[in-house]
């Protein structure tokens, strides 16, 4: 089955193709944040934290999961069972989906085999994690592959905006990482600079947390302090009630 | 790329126990969510969002990826207890051989036990006394069990030899159901995914019907896979 079973709903006579201008969708890009559905099956799978990949046995759950979708058993999900499953899935509205849907298929079949949709599956439970930075930095070959939607081996701030609700690059980032490397906003980044983006980003994450926990053990310090004084006045209080009461 | 990828099996040479996730609890939506997080016991609490993963990510231990690839997270905490629920005290640590073999001559040696403790008290001096209270304590090995079943053939008698078939036997349909368990996912996981796809596949139905019609071929095999769904989930209730 190599069309787009869209074409054969008549829904969008368009075929959908790489490169779309966004520029007109850049408002309804600034989206809500996306969220997995609680209690669903992909809510409750375990994403490792330090590699941001599923377990032997979570796969092998989530083969079986791909196979039950794959009612046409072409070891394949075709566009309108995709868009269902990410509708159920996620809170993404449909325009979202369909782009989700045209990054995935990077080779225009109108279908994702298995490796894009365990790709997917990562990309939003890293995004439910909040692990975005760290899944960019150890994946970041795929995801410029995705992001480069045009195949032209250059991604630019207009491929970050487009799937900012997917990966949560930050705009403040992307900003301090033009500057401190003199590049201009336009800039578009290729393989290698887009690598040393991602460890940009990680270094930030990772400083980002260590100013949470030392901000937490200031806090407890602070509070224990301030315990130990309270005791202390009180003891010297009794200490000297029972000095007068004498 | 499309191919299906090869179902996974434990290591070779690995003694094959059954995996915490394979719970023999009847079929709860919560006991399928234990499961799956077992894989999470790293961190011992259900799944939040923010600035927690982020902690408990760097304070766990057991992350952590041979060459960056997928590996198995196998925790056992709940695996003794499951077991010894069902099972009753059974050790773990004995011997590193088939299981099958160990489950059957586990329920004949409790059996063997037993009239090995009568004939302590029938007999035996004192040394054999010391001898037998300490093969009684220790854990039995697995490579002495063949010499305790020749022990148990002659000596115990026909009342305990159908007694230790009928354990025997009960141990052999366990043994059955646990392989067979070993090979699928746990019901409680296959129910929820199963639940989950019938929904997104309704759907996803609706929508064919509307676009392309009741008569495409299309339609027709998504409807059987929906049918096939709603039976065995019809199953499933009855069964429960």
């Amino acid at each position: 089955m190599s069309c787009f079973v869209w074409d054969l709903l008549q829904d969008n006579p368009v075929i959908w193709q790489r490169g779309v201008n966004i520029s007109c969708q850049s408002t309804w890009l600034k989206c809500t944040e996306m969220k997995v559905k609680e209690a669903s099956f992909l809510w409750y799978l375990y994403l490792d934290k330090i590699y941001c990949l599923l377990s032997a046995r979570n796969v092998k759950a989530l083969l079986e999961y791909f196979h039950l979708l794959d009612v046409h058993h072409q070891n394949t999900l075709n566009d309108v069972l995709f868009y269902h499953f990410l509708s159920y899935v996620t809170n993404l509205k449909s325009r979202q989906i369909r782009m989700v849907f045209d990054m995935l298929d990077y080779n225009a079949v109108g279908e994702i085999g298995f490796e894009e949709f365990y790709l997917l599956v990562c990309i939003l439970l890293s995004h439910q994690n909040n692990l975005e930075e760290q899944f960019m930095y150890c994946h970041s070959r795929h995801v410029f592959r995705l992001l480069d939607i045009n195949g032209e081996q250059r991604i630019g701030p207009t491929n970050f905006r487009m799937y900012r609700f997917l990966f949560n690059i930050r705009k403040e980032h992307l900003k301090e990482f033009f500057y401190g490397f003199g590049l201009t906003d336009e800039r578009r980044l290729n393989y290698k600079e887009f690598k040393i983006y991602t460890i940009f980003a990680n270094d930030k994450l990772k400083e980002k947390q260590r100013r949470e926990t030392e901000k937490q053990e200031r806090r407890k310090k602070f509070k224990s302090q301030i315990k130990n004084t309270v005791y202390q006045v009180a003891v010297i209080r009794r200490f000297w009630n029972k000095k007068i009461g004498r | 790329m499309k191919s299906r990828s090869s179902a996974w099996r434990p290591p070779a040479g690995r003694r094959t126990r059954p995996s915490p996730f394979w719970s023999v609890t009847p079929a709860f939506p919560e006991a399928g969510s234990t499961w799956v997080r077992w894989g999470r016991t790293m961190e011992e609490e259900p799944f939040k969002a923010s600035s927690d993963h982020r902690n408990l990510g760097q304070a766990s231990g057991h992350d952590g990826l041979p060459d960056g690839g997928i590996q198995a997270t196998l925790s056992q905490p709940g695996l003794s207890t499951q077991l010894s629920e069902v099972r009753g005290s059974s050790d773990q640590n004995h011997g590193t051989g088939h299981e099958t073999r160990g489950d059957s001559q586990q329920g004949l040696l409790e059996d063997g036990d037993k009239s090995i403790s009568q004939r302590d008290k029938d007999s035996s001096k004192p040394e054999d006394l010391d001898q037998h209270t300490l093969l009684d304590l220790e854990p039995p090995r697995s490579s002495t069990q063949g010499i305790w079943l020749a022990e148990l053939d002659s000596e115990s008698g026909n009342e305990h030899f159908s007694e230790s078939l009928s354990s025997t036997l009960e141990q052999a349909g366990f043994r059955l159901y646990l392989a067979e368990q070993q090979k699928k996912l746990p019901l409680p996981l296959r129910e929820l995914m199963e639940t989950e796809a019938l929904e997104i596949l309704t759907k996803a139905l609706k929508s064919y019907r509307s676009k392309i019609g009741e008569n495409h071929f299309l339609t027709q095999e998504l409807q059987r896979s929906v049918e096939e769904l709603q039976r065995r989930k019809r199953l499933l209730w009855k069964s429960q």
